[in-house]
């Protein structure tokens, strides 16, 4: 949900978001937060303050790449939250893991990713259990070694017909029941030795049987885990098998990993997500689809995963909703010829000249500009307290309005989308006319920005529909506080929809000239900036004023990082 | 025939086979048919003190292809009446799951399966109903076993 990451990685655009310093500054930093211990702490893509030492020769180009999804504007620092994974930073992410745990536990690598794989990649947990629990009930759960001399292999008793050499330098392996020269024979590190045609077959079978994550030793109730240079060396003559041994491994991280979720875009990117510890998080893949990491649903906030399961229901089940959005023209107060929205902003101007406003319809007159759309309070919901109105229809009265206006945004968020795509285009052509990509930074910030906003305004009417009145919060509000509460909102609400449209306007016409007018820039990046604020207090209301007096249910929801 | 398909056979389901025709475990009995050397006939004694005494099951035994790196399959062609075994003779028994491991043979298989009917194990149930019958009257669900016993597994 953060718009520093968003406008990096809109299909065609990478070559102009980031300039190659900022590149440079964030892959340091990247690369220094990942020195953290990994407490829970977020990674900050600070794009300062970081020292060029860190960033070693191999891991360069790997680590620009995340940089680039990780990164912030320039000379804006914020936390994510998040990373987006793709198989280049995966084997990275891995790697990183395992050595973590390996020098705290001080364990080999390779037991620290069986650890790992066994604790679905938790670490916090695996440290946890192995200081709580002790070293001995992890590693037998692990299926590794217990052993008093450390993490080393094995000093377990193997069964002696399965593991002595006899008199002629050869085993009798216990599966094949074959006298095999002891050259021919491998042993894991539970001493247990069997011939290594023996060990290949059992590998083929649990490998192809999808088990690769936990091949464990063919004795009777060893358990004990097959290490990777047993695996590594009975496997050599199948390198296909062996590939998809470590790939299975590599993909553990991914599957098993509850930081880890997969983007849901069809057909799937090859991406994923990890959060870095919050997973109420609207994270944006590469792909350019934002989500929610815990419901995999479109971004919702501020509703909850609950509260957006049930609108879509209610969208998608209702059939005035469906003729509503049949009809998406709305007549002139002037003309009455039927009017399309074509642009962000709520103000509509028909063909006869007459400017209304798309909410309510109402004829504007010339000084409804966008500016002065910043005075219409439209946006708010009227209780008509009509005797004659059964419980139903108001109820349906109050949905409507809120769909009208949640689809209203939702229209325009699609509508400000296609016209970034427009602008980054002729930015990058622009380019050649020997202006700098760079120099509209402070624009393509602004429409991150404002995509932001919108998306959020949008989903605010949505969470208005259940918060201010129905059954959802019925017993947590008297109807005295859920009207003081509903205007708190509205208010918030509004300030903030105020400025959307503000910027909106202010964007079309930025983009309509590609002028690096200072006056112009000026008040967009004022704009923007004041949308940040008020996104923020907004969100301040909606978590420390209406869902902390929630008691019905533990309400958790991502906010947007400005 | 079968000699050539012995040919063909790993050493260790040779070796087996000796085994268990030459020195057979008591109450068990099970042969390679002649056609297919994979497949053996199998014969458990119900086990004395069992609500199985006195009945001879019949069941089917199978090497697969990847055996020993994968379990025998293994089924009851007899009727029984055991909380763990199914109406069509499937037994539940970890090790021809997810215990098992290549070190263990035929022989140490049907043994467990012998175990298994001298102890029933109604908390693991692959037949529901049996399962239930046991635990709320173990006395009449016994009664049932051994009605079973004497009307499908004496000859
Ligand atoms: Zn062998
Ligand atoms: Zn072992
Ligand atoms: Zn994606
Ligand atoms: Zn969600
Ligand atoms: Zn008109
Ligand atoms: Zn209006």
């Amino acid at each position: 949900m953060s718009p520093g990451s968003v406008r990096m990685r809109d299909a065609d655009e990478d070559s102009l978001a980031v300039s190659e310093e900022e590149e440079e500054a964030m892959s340091g930093s990247q690369e220094e937060a990942e020195d953290e211990d990994g407490s829970g702490g977020s990674y900050a893509a600070t794009g300062s303050d970081s020292d060029p030492a860190t960033n070693s020769e191999d891991a360069t180009s790997e680590e620009a790449d995340l940089g680039v999804l990780e990164g912030g504007e320039a000379g804006g620092s914020r936390a994510l939250g998040y990373r987006v994974i793709d198989s280049e930073s995966l084997k990275r992410l891995q790697r990183d893991a395992i050595n973590d745990v390996a020098a705290i536990w001080g364990c080999t690598p390779a037991i620290a990713k069986t650890l790992l794989m066994c604790y679905m990649w938790d670490k916090e947990r695996l440290l946890n259990d192995l200081g709580d629990k002790g070293q001995d009930a992890v590693f037998r759960a692990a299926g590794l070694v217990v052993s008093d001399g450390g993490a080393e292999a094995g000093s377990s008793q193997p069964a002696p017909a399965e593991a002595a050499p006899s008199s002629s330098g050869t085993i009798t392996c216990g599966v094949c029941m074959c006298e095999t020269p002891a050259a021919q024979c491998s042993t894991n590190s539970c001493g247990h030795a069997f011939c290594d045609d023996c060990w290949q077959g059992h590998l083929s079978v649990q490998i192809g049987e999808g088990k690769a994550r936990h091949v464990v030793c063919m004795s009777f109730k060893c358990g004990v885990v097959c290490d990777e240079t047993l695996v590594s060396k009975v496997m050599k003559g199948d390198p296909t098998l062996l590939e998809k041994y470590s790939q299975s491994h590599l993909q553990s991280y991914l599957e098993d990993n509850a930081r880890v979720a997969f983007c849901p875009s069809v057909p799937w990117c090859g991406h994923a997500i990890e959060v870095d510890g919050d997973p109420y998080v609207e994270p944006e893949c590469a792909c350019g689809l934002a989500f929610c990491f815990k419901c995999a649903g479109a971004p919702h906030s501020p509703c909850t995963c609950k509260m957006w399961d049930m609108w879509e229901e209610k969208v998608n089940g209702d059939s005035e909703t469906r003729n509503w959005l049949a009809a998406n023209t709305k007549p002139c107060p002037k003309c009455t010829k039927p009017v399309e929205k074509n642009g962000g902003c709520n103000l509509v101007v028909c063909k006869c000249g007459q400017p209304f406003c798309w909410l309510c319809g109402q004829g504007t007159g010339m000084q409804h500009t966008w500016t002065s759309i910043a005075n219409h309070s439209c946006g708010r919901f009227k209780d008509e307290l009509d005797a004659r109105m059964s419980e139903a229809a108001r109820n349906h009265k109050r949905y409507m309005f809120y769909f009208e206006r949640f689809k209203n945004h939702a229209d325009s968020i699609r509508k400000e989308k296609a016209n970034r795509a427009k602008l980054l285009a002729r930015i990058a052509a622009s380019e050649h006319d020997g202006v700098e990509a760079r120099d509209y930074g402070w624009l393509v910030g602004a429409l991150d920005q404002l995509r932001t906003a919108r998306r959020v305004l949008c989903n605010s009417y949505a969470f208005a529909y259940f918060f201010f009145g129905g059954a959802m919060f019925a017993d947590d509000f008297t109807e005295e506080q859920n009207e003081v509460n509903r205007n708190l909102f509205e208010d918030n609400q509004e300030m903030l929809a105020q400025e959307v449209e503000r910027l909106s306007g202010l964007a079309d016409r930025a983009g309509e000239t590609l002028s690096l007018d200072s006056e112009l820039r000026y008040a967009v990046i004022n704009s923007s900036t004041n949308i940040a604020t008020r996104i923020t207090n907004f969100f301040r209301l909606i978590e420390e004023d209406l869902y902390a007096r929630v008691t019905s249910l533990s309400a958790q929801i991502a906010v947007p990082r400005a | 025939m079968a000699a050539a398909q012995a040919a063909q056979l790993p050493r260790r389901i040779i070796k087996e086979t000796q085994r268990l025709l030459s020195e057979p475990a008591p109450g068990i009995s099970a042969s390679p048919s002649e056609e297919n050397l994979r497949y053996f006939n199998v014969m458990i004694l119900g086990p004395s003190a069992s609500p199985y005494e006195g009945g001879a099951f019949k069941l089917e035994l199978f090497l697969p292809e990847d055996y020993p790196m994968a379990p025998p399959k293994v089924r009851f062609l007899t009727k029984i009446y055991h909380p763990n075994v199914d109406k069509l003779g499937r037994i539940c028994l970890d090790i021809l799951k997810d215990k098992w491991s290549p070190a263990l043979q035929i022989r140490t298989v049907l043994l467990s399966i012998q175990a298994l009917m001298s102890a029933p194990n109604p908390d693991d149930p692959l037949a529901e109903n049996v399962a239930k019958h046991w635990k709320d009257n173990e006395q009449e669900a016994i009664a049932t076993a051994k009605e079973w016993t004497r009307l499908y597994a004496t000859m």
